[in-house]
């Protein structure tokens, strides 16, 4: 009581608090009416152009004109599961395509793991030097595996494994992927669709990533979708969910998409050479290479379509430990930030339509600003809250922002992905995603913002830009069709 | 901050995920139902097909169809659609027959007037199925959709049932070479070549936009039909090079031969994408005369032109490649190294 007193006889801090904590308020409400924008328009594209269920109706409106695809799968430190990624890759459902692998200067034995399990050999294959990146090693391939490449190189990140598979690739598309993720049969024809449908304008087209933690795996396909059992990869299923379901679906229709996942994404290789590759000062090349060719586009005055595709499904591993996680978000973080200031001069200029408008506001609000001011609230609010220097309704107001908005938003999602897509087998996995969607605002989503305040930080300084290890727990065996990694 | 207005965000806040929660149980609950009655549908579904299996072999009726599927044989329209993809013939006919009797083809027509675009669209290629007055009425009236997939998807069911709509009220349609450029169109020009290529040869003397000229060129060319190529040749100087492009490609297709003398010209064409062609043509049709002229681009500046050219050197035979031995062995810069590389490649070294 004394200390309250204390306190509020600094006359001024009241309405430091108060102004404060409207700013933490206010910021908190755009994100949710942004949020709360994004799942109508998500719901509005989803409930007008519900998925083709059937991948037989594609093949038959569409093999006839689809465009060969390469494949390129940069790989480091992958010998536990590039042969069954590889494997499933070269497995896939599309009419003419090639699987590049990178092999990006792995100290583990990645290349002789491929080299053995493909029956390799040195080869030669003639190519553009287009982008730059660090020196080609060797090239394989075997007869028996005709749409199989293997390029061994020195290592220069992943970035720079996947300008050496653009440069070695020869098909107008390129779909780049992690090498451990796993694409469904179909994927590549789903994705495909707007090259299709609209060639001319078509630059990219990202696909939905969906978290294989759990499910059943065999010969590199899921074949059974369930839940993980681990409470870390349980959130980041529903924080995917509302990624990509609800994000990605929204700002494609509004065509301020600035994000295609690096773990499934289908590229006109062309417009990729032009913009000079994927850049390899940064660790959110994703990011990057998507904003270049918005610029690259937009100052050229090219129409042209960037588009997103829920329905076709890359499987990846997410990280199911507390420090593994850590370091990809906080990297995430350093990508964003490096990408937002890079582009910062889009922000805004009419020339850059909603790019800079919607897109590089978004980013403003949610990457920039919003991570240092949602831990600025958690750490003086609840303070103020006690001291006396907040009313209570100014508390609830930044509890609704903080946690109940949240709420909604990740049940909302849910909502969506029930009505829309049914991808869970279960009813029991809707309820106990159910109480992940609430369980996520209370903990996880603060620990999120903590880190990309830690990745703020590191990049203020400077830090180098680097991926750092993912531990991986391997695919389970092809029999007993067993659950991954739990 | 008023009092007001942080109060309502609370209680809208509070309000939204019960609802939200609310919601999801009924969808829960929805779906625990549902899943039950999924597995009963999957058995009619079962016993359904069956009983189409033995309906195509005359073996049953529709009846006995709408028996084995509990009275709604329309939970059987992805299964039965996707075996009429497979059959052709008497089988296709006897299947389209049963179909329409199990009032799968009146459910296609009412999906044709949803309001979903993707479901209309769907509706409307499956419709390709029934060779009926109705249905031909129906897809008809679909080219005025608003949808351009769905008038496109319209279209090819028209003319994949010999009805395909007046040539010139389908550009209209469609749009195309203007708005519209779906690749889909292709398919839908190659198979109006094929059967009604009098029209589309006609637009094509009319000098229409390159978009359009490119597509006709194409489809015509892969009809395989003879007597357009003047046509073609008239289009060879075309401004547009993609039309070159295309001239060429289809006219080594025909295997006319005015394409020798054409691809010696369009060897030295300004645009590289031409050029490329021209290589490529040669290559296939092995013009060994081409020899010296497709060995001057392994010195092109762009890098897949000197590629295709190698390819094409390759392709032609022994003469192709002991030009290429030569090159490799004297030249140096860019003819030297795609003469090697492609030597390697193939291993003819």
């Amino acid at each position: 009581m004394k200390a309250i007193d204390t306190l509020q006889a600094y006359g001024w801090l009241t309405p430091v608090a108060e102004t404060l904590a409207a700013v933490v308020i206010a910021v908190g409400l755009i994100q949710v009416l942004v949020y709360l924008v994004q799942l109508l328009i998500a719901a509005s594209a989803l409930s007008r152009n519900p998925p083709e269920k059937r991948s037989l109706a594609l093949w038959r409106r569409s093999s006839e004109v689809t465009p060969p695809i390469a494949i390129l799968v940069p790989a480091y430190n992958e010998q536990s599961t590039v042969v069954e990624s590889v494997r499933s890759l070269l497995a896939l459902q599309y009419p003419v395509f090639e699987v590049v692998v990178i092999n990006d200067g792995s100290r583990d034995a990645t290349l002789a793991t491929l080299i053995d399990a493909f029956r390799l050999a040195p080869v030669t294959r003639s190519y553009e030097s287009s982008v730059a990146h660090a020196p080609i090693l060797g090239l394989y391939g075997s007869p028996e595996y005709p749409r199989l490449v293997v390029i061994d190189k020195a290592n220069g990140g992943k970035a720079d494994a996947l300008n050496a598979g653009i440069n070695l690739c020869r098909a107008p598309l390129f779909c780049a992927v992690d090498a451990d993720s796993m694409l469904e049969a179909d994927a590549l024809l789903r994705a495909v669709q707007p090259f299709v449908d609209d060639p001319i304008r078509t630059v990219a087209v990202g696909g939905a990533v969906r978290i294989v933690n759990g499910c059943s795996v065999r010969r590199g396909r899921v074949v059974r979708i369930d839940l993980p059992r681990r409470l870390l990869p349980l959130l980041q299923t529903v924080e995917y969910l509302r990624a990509f379901l609800m994000g990605r679906l929204a700002w494609e229709r509004l065509r301020a998409l600035t994000l295609i996942s690096g773990a499934f994404g289908i590229f006109r290789r062309q417009v990729a050479v032009d913009v000079g590759g994927y850049s390899r000062a940064t660790v959110g090349e994703d990011l990057e290479i998507i904003m270049r060719i918005h610029r690259w586009m937009l100052d050229r005055k090219v129409d042209y379509r960037i588009h997103f595709v829920p329905e076709p499904v890359c499987w990846t591993e997410v990280p199911e430990h507390f420090r593994v996680l850590a370091r990809q978000r906080i990297r995430w973080q350093r990508g964003a930030l490096e990408t937002f200031f890079r582009y910062k001069d889009m922000l805004l200029r009419p020339r850059y339509g909603r790019i800079g408008t919607l897109g590089l506001v978004h980013m403003l609000i949610v990457d920039v600003l919003g991570p240092p001011i949602e831990v600025l609230g958690y750490l003086l609010l609840p303070l103020f809250w006690m001291f006396g220097l907040l009313h209570p309704d100014q508390g609830l107001a930044y509890l609704a922002v903080t946690f109940t908005f949240g709420v909604f938003l990740s049940i909302a999602t849910l909502i969506l992905e029930e009505m829309e897509l049914q991808r869970f087998s279960r009813p029991a996995h809707l309820l106990l995603l159910t109480g992940i969607a609430i369980v996520e605002n209370f903990g996880y989503r603060q620990i999120n913002n903590l880190w990309r305040v830690v990745g703020w930080w590191q990049f203020a300084k400077g830090v180098r830009h680097e991926w750092g290890e993912m531990t991986r727990s391997g695919f389970k065996k092809l029999d007993d069709s067993s659950r991954l990694s739990t | 901050m008023s009092n007001g207005y942080t109060i309502s965000l609370w209680s809208l806040s509070l309000l939204l995920s019960v609802v939200a929660l609310g919601l999801m149980s009924a969808l829960i609950l929805r779906r625990a139902f549902n899943d039950r009655a999924e597995e009963r549908r999957e058995e009619l579904v079962a016993a359904g097909t069956r009983e189409v299996f033995r309906a195509m072999e005359g073996d049953a009726a529709a009846a006995d169809v709408v028996r084995a599927c509990n009275g709604r044989p329309i939970v059987l329209t992805e299964r039965v659609l996707e075996i009429a993809a497979l059959v052709r013939g008497p089988d296709r006919e006897a299947l389209s027959v049963l179909l329409e009797q199990l009032g799968i083809a009146a459910h296609l027509h009412r999906q044709l007037k949803s309001w979903r675009a993707a479901l209309r669209r769907r509706a409307a290629e499956r419709l390709a199925l029934f060779n009926r007055g109705e249905t031909i009425m129906a897809l008809t009236a679909a080219l005025d959709d608003r949808s351009p997939h769905v008038r496109l998807a319209a279209a090819v069911s028209l003319s994949e049932l010999g009805k395909p709509p007046a040539f010139d009220r389908l550009l209209k349609q469609l749009s195309v070479g203007a708005e519209f450029r779906s690749a889909t169109l292709r398919v839908l020009f190659r198979k109006l070549a094929r059967e009604q290529p009098i029209p589309l040869l006609a637009t094509l003397r009319r000098d229409p936009p390159s978009a359009l000229k490119v597509l006709l060129i194409e489809a015509l060319g892969k009809s395989g039909r003879y007597g357009m190529e003047e046509v073609f040749i008239h289009y060879c100087r075309d401004p547009d090079k993609e039309v070159r492009s295309e001239v060429l490609r289809s006219l080594a297709s025909l295997e006319h031969p005015a394409i020798l003398q054409l691809a010696a010209r369009r060897l030295e064409d300004p645009a590289w994408e031409v050029r490329l062609q021209a290589a490529t043509v040669a290559g296939r049709a092995r013009f060994t005369s081409l020899i010296p002229a497709v060995s001057r681009l392994l010195d092109d500046e762009v890098w897949w032109v000197r590629f295709r050219s190698a390819e094409a050197l390759v392709a032609m035979g022994e003469a192709g490649i002991a030009r290429l031995r030569e090159v490799a062995g004297e030249a140096t810069g860019r003819a030297g190294e795609a003469a090697r590389l492609i030597l390697m490649e193939r291993r003819v070294v």
